[in-house]
Parts: structure tokens; sequence; C-alpha cells
């Protein structure tokens, strides 16, 4: 098992975090977390000398920016394929290249644990149609499962059609939503585990909270 | 139409408005809390905001005003607030929009021009404030500083307000975001619910029937903005996902 980095997220699934060999898709809308889940998660492979990756379509200063605000200390950093500030550049609008510094890079570590962490998915699949970006991810996930890494993507919420996230979240093992939720008036930010590989459903939503010293998930109750 | 019923009706409107305001400024204030990032935290900061103003412009309706120059101070604020909010808003949504566009494209040089134009808005503001609270202005013929005074602020409110609805229009197109599509949409359709309120006034000849009209477009505005404040992001329902 892979820890997410968050302790109490550890626990709730059951003690170890995310599955081995696993793909993890965080959906949520803008603004929410979900990076912050990612940094987590990458800052945790860091101590524990695992190989990171970090994809991303931002510049590697902006993502440094976010993870110090996000209370990560930049002073280990994971492997960068970034839009600017990375030896190996994220273009967009070649989504093949991106696909193939990644797998070259983790062919690059075979023998390490590897972590991958990516923001990429929603632009792509914004900027390429539903299909080949179907075909684009089942083959990636499919080929980084074959080594002994965890790929963590993250999704955005509200910029596709409801088909479009429903079928990218059957390529992955484990998804987890975080959102902002009504009940009543009251508005709350609630986070809920919608699969996992290995685990029963896990019925229910959780409260998150995050903070310059970490994250906490703790169950909701109404 | 009687001054009485126009005058009833309008105080019926400033109450509703107001509790609309309060209950979309309470939840504006939840959502800011939970959002991660300080960029969406500052879109509801402002949405909340401009609600607040507005919810205060109202409650000055409402209540006897002292004479002088303090009487004409909180009447004439609030409105001058309202621009230098809307304005505040713009840029705030036109640099999230930038933000949320996958290539960062800057919008009509948006990056380079917004600190001038804050000065522009803020001295306008400044200068419109003091012309319209000086004794001078509610003489029978005020000076020619006090008349530009006056006058400038809706040449400047009216061309950087729209030069801003331009920007934040291309932002919308250009996002992939539906979500800021539809936040940028309602508040667009809440803004000109209020200047069809405001044109109201110069178009309808009788004044009871342009306030009663007047009051009913306000009553529009005010929930349509509250509806803006409300798509920032995307809502669940817990009940309902339970029950899938």
């Amino acid at each position: 098992m892979v820890s997410t980095g968050v302790p109490s997220l550890d626990h709730l699934l059951g003690e170890d975090g995310y599955p081995d060999k696993s793909a993890i898709l965080v959906v949520g809308p803008p603004g929410i977390g979900k990076e912050a889940l990612g940094y987590w998660f990458v800052r945790s492979g860091l101590v524990q000398r695992d190989y990171c990756l970090y994809v991303t379509h931002r510049p590697v200063t902006d993502v440094l920016r976010d993870m110090k605000g996000s209370g990560i200390g930049t002073e280990r950093v994971p492997e960068w394929i970034a839009s600017s500030g990375s030896p190996i550049k994220c273009d967009l609008r070649d989504a093949t290249s991106i696909s193939f510094n990644t797998k070259e890079a983790v062919k690059r570590n075979v023998g390490r644990r590897i972590r991958v962490a990516t923001d990429v998915l929603s632009p792509l699949l914004v900027l390429n149609p539903l299909e080949s970006m179907y075909n684009y991810w089942s083959q990636l996930v499919a080929e980084l499962k074959q080594q002994d890494s965890v790929l963590f993507a993250l999704a955005e919420d509200g910029m596709h059609p409801p088909n479009v996230l429903t079928t990218m979240e059957q390529l992955f093992d484990g998804v987890i939503e975080m959102r902002l939720y009504e009940e009543g008036l009251a508005i709350t930010p609630l986070f809920r585990v919608k699969k996992m590989l290995g685990l029963p459903p896990l019925h229910g939503y959780f409260r998150f909270a995050v903070s310059s010293t970490g994250m906490e998930v703790v169950p909701h109750v109404k | 139409m009687s001054s009485d019923y126009a005058q009833l009706v309008s105080d019926a409107s400033s109450l509703i408005q107001l509790s609309i305001l309060i209950v979309g400024i309470g939840r504006v204030a939840e959502m800011r809390k939970g959002f991660v990032d300080p960029t969406y935290r500052s879109r509801a900061f402002w949405s909340g905001f401009l609600m607040v103003v507005i919810a205060v412009t109202n409650a000055t309706g409402l209540i006897p005003l002292p004479s002088g120059i303090a009487g004409s101070l909180i009447s004439n604020l609030p409105f001058m607030a309202i621009i230098g909010v809307c304005f505040a808003f713009v840029d705030r949504t036109a640099i999230v929009g930038m933000k949320s566009d996958f290539f960062h494209r800057n919008i009509l040089g948006w990056m380079q021009v917004r600190i001038p134009l804050d000065v522009v808005m803020a001295g306008s503001l400044v200068y419109g404030t003091i012309a319209f609270t000086a004794p001078e202005s509610t003489a029978p013929s005020p000076p020619l500083w006090d008349l530009i005074g006056m006058f400038q602020i809706l040449i400047v409110a009216v061309g950087l307000l729209g030069f801003g609805a331009v920007v934040i229009i291309i932002a919308s197109r250009r996002t992939p975001d539906q979500t800021l599509k539809k936040n940028i949409r309602l508040l667009g359709i809440a803004l000109g619910w209020f200047v069809l309120a405001l044109v109201n006034f110069s178009i309808v000849p009788s004044a009871d029937v342009a306030t009663v009209i007047g009051s009913l477009l306000t009553i529009l505005a005010t929930y349509f903005l509250y509806l803006s404040a409300m798509s920032l992001t995307p809502l669940g329902r817990t009940i309902r996902e339970e029950s899938k």
C-alpha cells in the first residue's frame, strides 16, 4: 500500500493508503483542494524515497508556491514535466509527448516504488475527443501499472459533461470526490470515496479541512 | 397610482432584497471557507462584498437620513461603493478567467492595464464623492468643477465597466470551466436587470410607476446576483446523492 500523505485518509482507506499498482482519480471543482491532496501524496513519496514525478500544465514556480501555501516544504521536490521551469516540457497540444515522457521517466526508475501525480487529465479531455482520450489514458494507466507505481490524477468537476467523467472513472481503481454540498441553507466541504480497489464501498461523507499543517478528514454527521 | 402605494412597493422590494442578500452573504461566507485556492476564496469574497454593499444601499433607503453633508455622504457613498466593488469584482473574474484558460492568454492587455485602470477608477470615485457631497452641489447653478465631478463618474464607470465586461465575456468564452461560464452569465443577467432598473427611471414618465417597475426589476437583479454567487462552484446535495 502507498501512503496518501494524510494520516486520517490513510486510516479511512484501511490504515495504509492507496493500493499498490493502482490509478487514483480525484474529482472536484477548482479551488477546493484537490491539488493539496496531490502535494501530500508526492511529499509522502519523497519522504519515503520513492521516485516521484509531477506532470502539470502549470509552471513549476506556480506549483511550488501552492505547495508552500499548503504547508509543504520544497527542500525536496519531485521530477517535473511542466509547462515551464522543467527540463522536460509539458505541451498540452502534444498529448503523445506527455505520455511518452511520463513512461520514459518511469522506465528509468524501474526497481523503485513510483508515484506519478498529474493535473493534465482535464485539459487533455477538453482539447481532445473523448474516445481518443479514453484509449490514451487506458493505455497509460495499463503501462504504469505494470511497474510498481501509483498514478494520482486530478479531474475538474464542472468542466466536462457528466458522461465524460463517468467514462474516465471506469479506468481508475479508486475515485475520490471533493466538493461543497448544500444541506438546507448550510454549505459544507465534503469528501467521499466513490470506489477504491480492495475496499468495500465506503458509504457516507467526510468533512475535510486543508490547512498549512496538513489535511484532516473526519466522518460527517448530519 | 398613489405615491403611498409606490412607496409601499419600494419598501417591500427593499425588504425582499435585504432578505435575499442576507441569506446570500451567509452562504457565500460558508463557501469561502470551503475554498483552499486563494483565487477562488477571493472570488467568493468579492461576491459577498458586492452583496454587502447592495444590502447597505437598500438599508439606507429604509431609514431616515440626517440632512447636510453627513446625510449626503450616507446616501451617495453606497452608490460609489457599488461602482468600485463591481469594478474590483470584474477584475477578479477576468483574472480567474485567464488563469483557468489552459494557455493563460492575456485578454486585451488586461494584465498590463488593470493597475492604471484601478488608479483612474479610484481617482474618479474620490472626485465624484466630493462633487456629490459638496454643499455647492445642491445650489441652483453648481460650479463647473462640481458638474464635471458628477458627470465624469458616469463616463468613467460606463467606460471601465464596459471594457471590463468585454474582457470577462472573452474570458468566459476562452475558459473551459462550465461553472465559471455559468457564473459570469448569471452575473451579466443581474447587471442587465440593474441597468434596466436605472434606465426605467429615465424613460417612464410617471415617477410612481417608475418606482414600482424599478422595485420589481431590482428584486430580479438581486435574485440573479444571488444565483450567480451560488454558482461559484457546483454544489452537491447529500440527501439526493445518498438516495441514488
